[in-house]
This record gives C-alpha cells, sequence and structure tokens, in this order.
C-alpha cells in the first residue's frame, strides 16, 4: 500500500468525504498502484450493491399510519382540510 | 407520476399548516430507507413494520407538539427516531405490536409503483432479496455503519459521533463490511449485475 495512503482514505474517497487535496492524492495513487485500485474497485463494487437492498414497508402499515395522522389531527386543521 | 418539487422542509410546513396530503409525500420519498433500515437491524419483517409505524407516529407527534427543528435534515432525523425504537426494542427483547384498523381507511390504499417491466422487475428483487441476506450476515456494528452511511446520509464523522467511537473505527467498520460483502458475493458465487 502507498506510504501515504491509508485504506480509511479509500474508504473516505469512495464516499465523497476527502478535501480537493486528498482526493487528487487517492486517485493518484488508484491510477498508479495496482494493489490499491484493486482494493477500491472492490469495495466501489459492494457499495453500489447495498443501494440496490432496498424494501418496501407494508401498505397497511403506511395506511396506518396516514389514518393515524387524519384520525388526530387538530381539529380546526381538519375543518380547513 | 411527477415527483413532488417541494423539499422535505417546505413539505413538513405544509403539513403543521393541516395539509394532511403531504405526510403521504413525505412516507413515499423515503419509507425504502427508513424501512430497510429497520428492517436490517431486527431482520424480522413484520417487527420492522411495527416499528416502522411506531416511529411515523412519534414523527407525527413531535412536529404537531411543535419540538422539531431539524430543518434541511427530516430524513436523518426519523432515522434517528427509528434506530432508537430498534435499541429499546433489543433493550426490552420483547414485542409489542401495534394495530390499527386499516380497513375503515382505505382512501390512501393506491401507492405509487415503478413503471418497469415484468422481467427487469423480477431480476431487481432477486438481487434485492440476495443482497439483503448478504447485509444480514454482516456483524451488527459494520451492518449500523453501513446503514447510516447510505440509508441516513450520515458522514463518517457524524456516525463515529452517533455510536460513540472515533472515526477511524467507523471508517474501518465500513470497510470491513464492504470486503466482507465481497467475500460473501464470491463465496458463494453469486453473479450480481445491475
Amino acid at each position: 500500500m502507498n506510504e501515504t495512503i491509508t485504506l480509511n482514505h479509500l474508504v473516505l474517497y469512495l464516499y465523497n468525504e476527502t478535501e480537493i487535496t486528498e482526493s487528487v492524492m487517492v486517485q493518484k495513487a488508484i491510477d498508479h498502484d495496482e494493489e490499491i485500485a484493486e482494493e477500491f474497485y472492490s469495495m466501489a463494487a459492494a457499495r453500489d450493491l447495498i443501494d440496490h437492498s432496498l424494501m418496501h414497508a407494508s401498505k397497511s402499515s403506511i395506511n396506518s399510519i396516514l389514518s393515524y395522522a387524519m384520525l388526530t389531527a387538530p381539529l380546526h386543521k381538519k375543518a380547513t382540510a | 407520476m411527477c415527483k413532488d418539487p417541494r423539499n422535505d422542509q417546505e413539505l413538513v410546513s405544509e403539513f403543521l399548516r393541516g395539509n394532511e396530503d403531504t405526510l403521504q409525500e413525505l412516507i413515499v420519498r423515503h419509507e425504502r430507507k427508513i424501512f430497510t433500515s429497520i428492517y436490517l437491524l431486527v431482520k424480522d419483517r413484520d417487527l420492522a413494520n411495527d416499528i416502522f409505524q411506531e416511529t411515523f407516529i412519534k414523527v407525527i407527534k413531535t412536529l404537531r407538539s411543535g419540538n422539531y427543528n431539524e430543518e434541511g435534515k427530516f430524513l436523518s432525523w426519523v432515522l434517528r427516531i427509528s434506530h432508537n425504537l430498534v435499541i429499546d426494542h433489543f433493550r426490552s427483547l420483547k414485542r409489542m405490536p401495534m394495530v390499527y384498523d386499516t380497513d375503515e381507511y382505505s382512501v390512501f390504499d393506491t401507492l405509487p409503483l415503478e413503471d418497469t417491466n415484468i422481467e427487469d422487475k423480477m431480476i431487481a428483487d432477486q438481487i434485492q432479496t440476495t443482497v439483503r441476506a448478504l447485509i444480514e450476515q454482516l456483524p451488527y456494528d459494520q451492518r449500523e455503519v453501513v446503514i447510516m452511511r447510505h440509508f441516513a446520509n450520515m458522514s463518517f464523522k457524524e456516525i463515529a459521533d452517533a455510536t460513540g467511537v472515533s472515526i477511524n473505527t467507523s471508517l474501518g467498520r465500513m470497510r470491513y463490511a464492504l470486503i466482507n460483502l465481497r467475500k460473501l458475493i464470491q463465496e458463494k458465487q453469486l453473479v450480481l449485475s445491475m
């Protein structure tokens, strides 16, 4: 691993949390060091998968929340709604 | 379906002015991230739905009591509430299911669905299920960081503060989570392409 780049730098860069100077440094390391590049792209692939894991709450749960909101709405607001 | 151009804060303000429809927009906008983050922590769909309901009831009560002061950070705030409820659940180790009569109030029954063809949807569903199962296998501290970073959009500094560890620890947990996910995919010889 490049002596100035730590694995934590790679994670920060992966999530766009590095300062511009750090970003340049990390990208340079990725471009010039196969080991770093492999580590980075492997983590990037895993990161991209996570966003595809989203699931929905049940419709009955959502309906219950909306019903609760309607039933408990302040009276003056119910009248104007 | 057109996306509502108003931001979360505008929707919250509208809700507080009595426009109940904006609550539905806020829920539709964020329910996937909130529900998934709860589910990944408790690993039980029914329980996740209970906590999801409980979370929004707390949200409604807090908004109406005038104690909401998280301008621009609605999602993070809701996720914090849900996370605290998950912790409460683990502490109490007993379920308190919430029961509401939904049959009588079905006016909100039709929620928007994504317009995709059946085959694409089946593939996407399969990938979702597989990835979720992999995330569920991560140790709790790694899952927690994944949820906070991906679904709550919290920075690693914020995650470190929220979980009482150093930023290097939260970065390390995320790195191990990503490495473990890749390892699990390789071990199970899964082909996941989007």
